[in-house]
Formats: C-alpha cells, sequence, structure tokens
C-alpha cells in the first residue's frame, strides 16, 4: 500500500511529532546512561521502556534445560539493559513456562512488567485461565491482562473490567495482529475503557496509522506493537543489504535498529516487543530505543528504502 | 497489509526449526540405537513386501502398528505436544491408527501382488519413509543427530504406513487404514516446510501418489 501524505497533512503530523516528542522525553535525555527512553503509562505509575521483549515462538522451548537456559540468559540481558514489559500467552505453546523459569531463576519477578492474555473460546473461563497463566509466569497477577486476537472479546473484557476493579490486574487490553480485524478494533477502542491495544505496525505494514493510532492517542489508550520484523522475515530480507549512510543521523547501526527507530517514533506508539532468542539481538533491540528518533521526513525515506529493497 | 494467501507456512508454526530439531535429536538419543536399527528394519519391511505371505504380512503390519503406538508415547505426548498443543489432537487417531494396524496383523489373510502400479507406488514410498527422508537433514545442513527415522517419529512413519497398506490392504481395510497417515502427511509435509525443510515436499509428494493409488482401486 502507498502512503501519499498531502502537504498539509505532513505539517500537521510534524508538530505532533515534535510536541509528543517533548512529552516523551526519555528519562535519561542527556545522560550516558544506556537505559531504553521511556513511555508514560495510560494507568499512570512508572514509565514503560520503549523496547520490551515478545515470546512468539522464540520462547516456545518445552523441557529442555538448554533451551530454557538460553531464555534465561536472553531475560537477563533484557533486564540488565533496563527492558520491563515482556508478553507472552497461553496460545504460545511453552512460552509462559519459560519466562517463569527465568523469572524464577533471575529472581526478576519485581523487575518485570508481566503482559499475558486471555485466549480461550470460552467465555467464563477469563480467571481460571488468568490463574493457570500465572502459575506458569510464576507471578501473583498480571500488570496487563489481554484479549488474545479478539477471542470471546465481549466476555472476556467484561471479565476483565471487573478483575481490573477489584485490582486483579493492573491494565487492560486487546490485541491483533497481522492487520487483522482492524474495523472491529477499533470499535473496541472506542467504546471500551480499554488501557492498550496491541497491533501490527512496521515501516511495511503501515494501516494503523490511518485510523488505530490517532484513535489510540486520542483516547489515551497505550499502544504495544507486535511483529516489529515480520517475525524476522523483514531483517533476514534486509540482512544482504547495505545499511544507508543516513541511519547514523538517527544513532541506527542496523536493519532491526533503523525499523524500532521507526515504530517508536510514532508519537502513538508505547513499545515495541520484538522477539528473539540471541543476548545481541536484545541489546542491539534496547540500544534502538535512544534518542534521536527520526523525524517524519526521515520515516519515510525509511519505509520508502525498505519497500524498494 | 497480508492477506491470508500471502502467509507463509512459517507463519502457521508455534515452534522454530531450532526447537523442533532439538527435540529430534533428544529423541534419538533417548531410544538410541533405535535409529540406527530402523533403515534395516525398514529394509526388512521391503523383503516383506516383495514376499507377500500370510505370516510375513502380518508380522509387518504388526511392527507397524506398534511403531505408531510407540511413537505416539515416545514423541507426540512425551515431546511435541510440550510445543505444539494442537498435537493433543493428533493424539487420539495416533492411537486408533496403531490398533487398526494390529487388529489388520492378527486378522489379514494372505493377499497377492496389488496391480503393478499400485504395487510400485507402495514399494516407492516404503523407500521413501525408511531410507530416503532421514537424509533430509543433509538438504538442511543438519547435523547426524537430527535425522528422523521411520520407527521414532512420526512423519516418516505415515510414508512408510502409505506404502504398507496400499500393497498389503484391500477394500474396507484400506478405506480405514490410509486415512489418518494420509493426512498427517499433508499436515507433517506442510509443517516440514514451515520449518524451512523441503523434504516437506517429499512428503505432500507421496500423500498424492498414494491417493493416486488408492482411489481408482476403490471404485
Amino acid at each position: 500500500m502507498t502512503h501519499q501524505w498531502s502537504r498539509r497533512r505532513r505539517r500537521l503530523l510534524q508538530a505532533l511529532a515534535a510536541g509528543t516528542a517533548l512529552t516523551a522525553l526519555p528519562v535519561s535525555w542527556g545522560r550516558a546512561s544506556p537505559s531504553p527512553i521511556t513511555r508514560r503509562s495510560p494507568t499512570g505509575g512508572s514509565g514503560i521502556p520503549a523496547v520490551g521483549l515478545g515470546t512468539w515462538i522464540t520462547f516456545n522451548v518445552g523441557d529442555n534445560q538448554r533451551l530454557l537456559d538460553s531464555c534465561a540468559n536472553v531475560m537477563k540481558a533484557f533486564f540488565d539493559g533496563g527492558g520491563t514489559v515482556i508478553d507472552s500467552s497461553p496460545m504460545y505453546g511453552s512460552s509462559q513456562n519459560t519466562v517463569g523459569y527465568g523469572l524464577d531463576k533471575l529472581d526478576a519477578r519485581d523487575r518485570v512488567f508481566a503482559a499475558d492474555k486471555v485466549w480461550t473460546r470460552d467465555g467464563d473461563a477469563t480467571r481460571r485461565q488468568q490463574r493457570e497463566s500465572a502459575d506458569l509466569w510464576r507471578v501473583k497477577q498480571f500488570d496487563l491482562l489481554q484479549v488474545h486476537n479478539l477471542v470471546s472479546w465481549r466476555e472476556h473484557l467484561d471479565t476483565l473490567k471487573a478483575m481490573k476493579e477489584e485490582g486483579a490486574v493492573g491494565s487492560i487490553g486487546i490485541t491483533t495482529s497481522h492487520g487483522r480485524r482492524h474495523r472491529e478494533l477499533e470499535q473496541i477502542m472506542a467504546s471500551e475503557p480499554i488501557d492498550f491495544v496491541q497491533l501490527t505496525y512496521n515501516p511495511v505494514d503501515r494501516e494503523a496509522e490511518e485510523r488505530l493510532l490517532p484513535l489510540a492517542r486520542e483516547k489515551g489508550i497505550g499502544v504495544i506493537v507486535n511483529r516489529p520484523f515480520r517475525q524476522g522475515a523483514l531483517t533476514e530480507r534486509l540482512a544482504k543489504e547495505p545499511l544507508p549512510d543516513w541511519a547514523a543521523d538517527v544513532g541506527a547501526n542496523s536493519w532491526a535498529q533503523l525499523i524500532l527507530k521507526f515504530i517508536l517514533a510514532h508519537p502513538a506508539v508505547t513499545c515495541a516487543i520484538p522477539a528473539t532468542t540471541r543476548v545481541d539481538h536484545v541489546r542491539e533491540n534496547l540500544a534502538a530505543a535512544q534518542a534521536p528518533l527520526p523525524d517524519d521526513d526521515l520515516r519515510e525515506r525509511i519505509s520508502d528504502t525498505i519497500r524498494s529493497l | 497489509m497480508e492477506t491470508l494467501f500471502s502467509y507463509h507456512p512459517r507463519d502457521l508454526l508455534l515452534f522454530s526449526p531450532r526447537v523442533y530439531w532439538t527435540l529430534v535429536a533428544g529423541n534419538n538419543e533417548v531410544y538410541w540405537p533405535l535409529a540406527l536399527l530402523a533403515p534395516v528394519v525398514g529394509l526388512w519391511l521391503m523383503w516383506t513386501l516383495a514376499k507377500l505371505g500370510q505370516a510375513r504380512q502380518r508380522t509387518g503390519l504388526a511392527v507397524l502398528g506398534a511403531a505408531w503406538l510407540f511413537v505416539t508415547w515416545s514423541f507426540l505426548w512425551a515431546e511435541y505436544r510440550s510445543i505444539n498443543w494442537a498435537i493433543t489432537w493428533a493424539i487420539g487417531p495416533f492411537v486408533l491408527q496403531g490398533c487398526l494396524l494390529l487388529v489388520l496383523a492378527g486378522t489379514a489373510g494372505s493377499t497377492s501382488i496389488p496391480a503393478r502400479h499400485r504395487y510400485l507406488i507402495a514399494m516407492m514410498l516404503v523407500a521413501w519413509g525408511t531410507l530416503i527422508h532421514p537424509l533430509g537433514f543433509l538438504l538442511d545442513d543438519r547435523p547426524l543427530g537430527e535425522a528422523d527415522s521411520w520407527l521414532l517419529f512420526p512423519d516418516p512413519l505415515s510414508i512408510t504406513t502409505l506404502g504398507v497398506v496400499l500393497a498389503i490392504a484391500r477394500g474396507r481395510w484400506l478405506a480405514l487404514s490410509l486415512p489418518i497417515p494420509l493426512l498427517w502427511s499433508l499436515v507433517g509435509g506442510t509443517t516440514l516446510l514451515g520449518l524451512g525443510s523441503p523434504i516437506g515436499w517429499g512428503m505432500l509428494a507421496g500423500a498424492g501418489l498414494a491417493l493416486a493409488a488408492w482411489l481408482p482401486l476403490t471404485r
């Protein structure tokens, strides 16, 4: 899909981006600290580091001790680098248990922003599944619970709202991916009191820019971005291409960092959650959440360049 | 944005190639030297098909039925299920297939060699499942320890089973014992392609050949 921006619209967005950039200035701005920039949480409290850790596929390692320890090493690098948000789901095979193993091994329960999902067609099973998931994570409760891929979302969301009232969960949300069911997601965002929405957004998949991201800003809904690298396909495809010289203008040393900076520069985005099995990639991802971030012109250039390769 | 038709098979997988082949390597270690015996037993199975006779047929079917039950327990239930919740749905059909083959082993009478084209396809499928499929590790640049042999893993077992039942079973028994390995060959082949393993094409082709050999004979 092509994106042609009118001059007026571009100016408006630039102004918005500039304004947001000020409000979203990192806690670490001006310091030598390598901590990632943080974004305001929709429910208040401390800021949320702009790069999190996804667990789709990468943390589904079964009971293999070597692979469990490898994932724990990834989590250690993530926490040491200032990351907090880890996202998983009952749908992700053994990923929840892998996260729980890592939290146990690293004694890191107080360092994690635990984001999980409800994924069952049984609309009455919200609390039961939440308890099972919390057991696997080895946590008492979640900071964020989301309805996964809009499955039985009405029933689950009603229960999640009640759980939030009771203090059984910090914040609630809803997720989609691959650009699916955006129209329905938009209706939910407009009518339901959710704190977060999770969706796919990257320099190639930009539909969310049209309605969902502006609506999230308007409603004060946090945005978690999944599939920033299209499950690795994007970075794999770009690996053989030289990084443009102008990437250095925003401090990007790799395609992955350039993509993440593109995403994080959107004023509506709270954090991106790339998944990885590699410690060096975790560090690379966290390092992308540093100023400077690209302005609108550079974002268009990033998108155009990646689309053309 | 992507449409349904633009999905890559890997988008449908819950796990990575690294994890899947690690499970395979782990099972090969646990049940060593079964992986080494598998091609030998495969050659014996081909010999039984070449010399069709009641006792040999029954023994071959019994070995095959036992292999289905063993693979269900040792791999699907004990290992694969931990990374793929959908495997829970496959447990019942796999047990059923094992039982079907054991019942067939107990009741099968002596059958003559089937029609030439069907017999050739049957032998090709058994050779593919027992001898060729495990060599897929060479195409993927994986270590030998990650070779999946028919006595231990469902993909080559399904292809081998297609060949054996095409050669031995007739009529209702053939119609009963073919669908599950046929279906698994499609599932397994697609999964292997999702894992980036081109040997998955062999499974899909095997399923197509088995179907082609079966359908004209059921009229």
